[in-house]
């Protein structure tokens, strides 16, 4: 609890050298020693600790400048912290008489932070990086990521993963929406994109051979050149699908999903889910769940949540796991887990999670 | 999956189709025809430009340059010269590649000079150029096709051109990933109401709004683009005006004006009252231009009884009617302000002025150009103080009065999506290749 209460002042502590350089601006700018009246106002997004703190430091700086505060005084600094598209601009005016001056700088934006993490379902993050991830394969000392231009090797080293290798994918004018997939067998794995299908090797030394291929991708069918929707005949495009029991599932282009029944034929749809479904088989309840996201617009924030089926409706089994971010992809992963891909709205960040569902709820 | 399973699923669509009602997907869907319908005053050519020619670099949501058609850079200690290393396998809409010799063609020229030195292209500029200059859409890149055609590697290509409509179409090899939609088709000069009547009917996806048709539009069930403020309304003496010359009577109507009554009853507060010409989230100090009304200082600095003309587009109407509301505030302290179309013969003008989305000084730079105030060649230092002192100085005489920033406004139909970028840019551009298309409901 202490080491979190310290992280968050941490993050609400002002950026101390425009602090500095605000109050040396400020000194340079009044009489020796002078008497001052100083009032701060917030016109940023800065919050009131923050505003205070900032308040505080510059207080304390003029101070140790030899200035004396005083309400009263005829000299006075009027500070605001405002901000502009780039960052903060902290202005002070200061006034002597008939005497006006304006000093700014421009303090860099504290770090945004993340969102809070609800329980009930699990994440563990894997990797968080600035560029999109299409996938990753984590084993117990190997992290496989596939990017869109290349696919990464990393070793665990202690707590940590280190980057091995990178091993450059062919360049290709990639669908917008650009989906990728790995297969991890052994010493070999498969990457799968738009139209290309890699075969590869992860030990002893990394490699990979690609070519065209409209070969099907691990569901079982290929995804569509050029497009976002994998493909099946006599099918309309889906975004994935998901096997629960005797039930398959598939998130369908119109934002519905549709269900079938193999033994009967028997299917219908419903709403409420987003295009990425995975299947996890767990055990639990009725031993196999469908992992969906949420459906809503990419600039919104997104979440996980586990169902089972029932009645040939969806049931929510799990709690809402929410992301800071859309979730841009989402594979099985394992037989009780699938990775989820999001991208953090405020920081642009990519994170890969692995997404358990426990029994003990 | 095996294949027999979707064979089933594919009967089971077929049985759904016409009955099953069509929900948002998270994943976009590719295709369709995107309409929109604008009225004036936004050229055509501004609205669509961007989106068919690029630039070396762009501005993101944060006014930083990220790599476009350019993917790495570097210039000497002076700001004069850049090298710029080129996106590979970028084609032009004619599928021509993209190479350095079209790029130097194109960017020669306005006081810079452009070259080849190896795989770089270097920019030699008359004066310190920013990083950000080579984000402005007058510096895009094109190149001429056979036919004599505009050729860019935009994410559309113009396939219609005429004076009120356009037709871009997907660039299919478009370097970031062909757009989802097919087309964007544009109209211009239709009136709010015919925008409003497309709109309800289908026939239109995405409308250009003022400050009070929010409210309509909303009840419309369309989505509500806005972007910052990007707009300046201003008042602009014209020189050499007897009247306009007055510098007392130009403070006194600049003291005369209730910004804060318009902005709340004229613009539904859609928008900022402004005492500076750069807008706060471009600047961030025009808080300390002050926007307040002192109508007993104006009444001090007016003698006689003044009578000046003031001139508003007609085709205008909010600009008509704020210009009503000035001239209303300008009776209470002693000048009368005729409000007339005739721009001939005004005295001065309520003028809208884009602002660049660049970095402050180049915006300021521009924004003065188009007010026809003076240059401001004497800022030495892009340095904040130094700049709010030039923008200061522009406005101390009241040669132009700032009056309000505006936002640009559109409202969209519910099926129109956003994937990873809005449609609309803080900064008032369009980014129409992530926008996509969901079903209506039935």
């Amino acid at each position: 609890m202490l080491r979190l209460i310290l992280v968050l002042f941490s993050l609400l502590a002002p950026p101390e050298d425009s602090v500095l350089e605000l109050a040396r601006k400020i000194a340079a700018a009044l009489g020796p020693r002078e008497a001052v009246a100083l009032t701060v106002r917030n016109a940023s997004s800065l919050a009131a600790a923050e505003v205070a703190g900032v308040r505080r430091e510059i207080e304390s700086q003029l101070r140790a400048r030899g200035f004396t505060l005083a309400s009263d005084a005829p000299a006075t600094v009027a500070v605001t912290l405002a901000e502009n598209w780039q960052g903060g601009v902290w202005i002070a005016e200061i006034r002597h008489g008939d005497k006006r001056e304006v000093v700014m700088v421009a303090p860099t934006r504290p770090r945004e932070r993340a969102a809070a993490t609800p329980m009930g379902i699990d994440r563990q993050l894997i990797l968080e990086q600035p560029d999109p991830i299409l996938d990753a394969v984590a084993l117990e000392s190997l992290l496989v990521v596939l990017e869109p231009t290349e696919v990464v090797f990393y070793e665990r080293k202690e707590a940590r993963w280190e980057r091995r290798q990178a091993i450059a994918l062919p360049q290709r004018v990639w669908p917008r929406d650009l989906r990728g997939r790995l297969a991890i067998e052994g010493d070999s794995f498969e990457a799968f994109l738009p139209g290309l299908a890699c075969k590869g090797k992860v030990q002893p030394e990394p490699a990979l051979q690609c070519e065209e291929s409209d070969a099907p991708w691990p569901i079982g069918a290929p995804l569509k050149k050029g497009s976002n929707t994998f493909e099946a005949e006599k099918l309309p495009p889906f975004y994935s699908t998901a096997r629960v029991g005797e039930y398959s599932l598939a998130a369908g282009v119109d934002g519905r999903t549709q269900w079938f029944d193999n033994a009967t034929a028997a299917t219908g749809s419903f709403g409420g889910w987003g295009s990425d479904i995975a299947a996890v088989e767990t055990g639990c309840g009725g031993g196999r769940q469908v992992l969906a996201t949420r459906p809503s617009d990419a600039n919104e924030t997104d979440a996980v949540q586990a169902y089972e089926i029932a009645g040939r409706q969806p049931v929510g089994v799990s709690p809402a796991l929410e992301f800071s971010g859309p979730v841009t992809a989402m594979w099985a992963s394992g037989p009780a887990s699938v990775v989820a891909i999001t991208r953090d709205l405020k920081t642009g960040q990519y994170a890969a999670f692995r997404i358990s569902l426990t029994c003990s709820r | 999956m095996p294949r027999s399973a979707f064979h089933l699923l594919a009967a089971a669509s077929l049985l759904l189709g016409a009955t099953s009602r069509l929900e948002a997907a998270r994943r976009p869907r590719y295709g369709g025809t995107l309409r929109v319908e604008l009225r004036a005053p936004r050229a055509l050519e501004a609205a669509a430009w961007p989106m068919a020619f690029e630039t070396l670099v762009a501005l993101d949501e944060s006014g930083r340059p990220q790599p476009a058609l350019a993917i790495s850079w570097r210039r000497d200690a002076t700001g004069r010269r850049w090298q710029f290393r080129l996106r590979p396998n970028v084609k032009f809409h004619d599928g021509s590649p993209l190479a350095a010799e079209a790029v130097a063609a194109a960017l020669g020229g306005s006081g810079w000079s452009a070259r080849i030195a190896g795989e770089e292209v270097v920019i030699q500029a008359e004066a310190p150029t920013s990083l950000a200059e080579f984000a402005d859409a007058r510096r895009a890149v094109f190149a001429r096709s056979t036919d004599g055609s505009l050729q860019g590697t935009g994410p559309f290509r113009l396939a219609q051109w005429e004076s009120r409509r356009a037709m871009l179409a997907a660039h299919e090899e478009y370097w970031a990933g062909r757009p989802f939609l097919d087309a964007v088709a544009i109209e211009m000069g239709r009136t709010a109401q015919q925008q409003f009547l497309d709109l309800e009917l289908g026939k239109a996806d995405l409308i250009e709004l003022g400050p009070n048709d929010v409210r309509r539009a909303t009840q419309s069930g369309a989505r509500i683009w806005s972007s910052a403020p990007v707009t300046l309304m201003a008042l602009r003496f014209e020189r050499g005006r007897p009247l306009a010359e007055d510098a007392k009577l130009r403070e006194a109507l600049a003291l005369s004006i209730d910004r804060a009554a318009i902005l709340n009853v004229l613009l539904q507060k859609r928008g900022e009252a402004a005492g500076g010409l750069l807008p706060q989230w471009l600047s961030g100090y025009a808080v300390l231009f002050s926007t307040a009304r002192d109508a007993a200082r104006a009444r001090q600095l007016v003698t006689g009884a003044p009578v000046l003309s003031l001139a508003s587009d007609p085709s205008d109407a909010l600009a008509r009617m704020i210009a009503d509301r000035v001239a209303v505030n300008a009776r209470e302290v002693g000048i009368r302000l005729l409000t007339a179309t005739e721009a001939g013969y005004a005295d001065l003008h309520l003028v809208r002025a884009r602002i660049s989305p660049l970095a402050s000084e180049q915006a300021l730079v521009r924004l003065a150009a188009s007010l026809q105030l003076p240059d401001l060649l004497h800022l030495s230092s892009p340095a904040l103080e130094s700049l709010y002192a030039g923008e200061r100085a522009l406005l101390e005489e009241y040669r132009v009065i700032p009056l309000f920033h505006l936002p640009e406004i559109y409202g969209a139909r519910p099926r129109v999506k956003t994937w990873a970028t809005p449609g609309l840019l803080r900064t008032g551009e369009w980014r129409l290749d992530d926008l996509w298309l969901d079903s209506e409901l039935p």
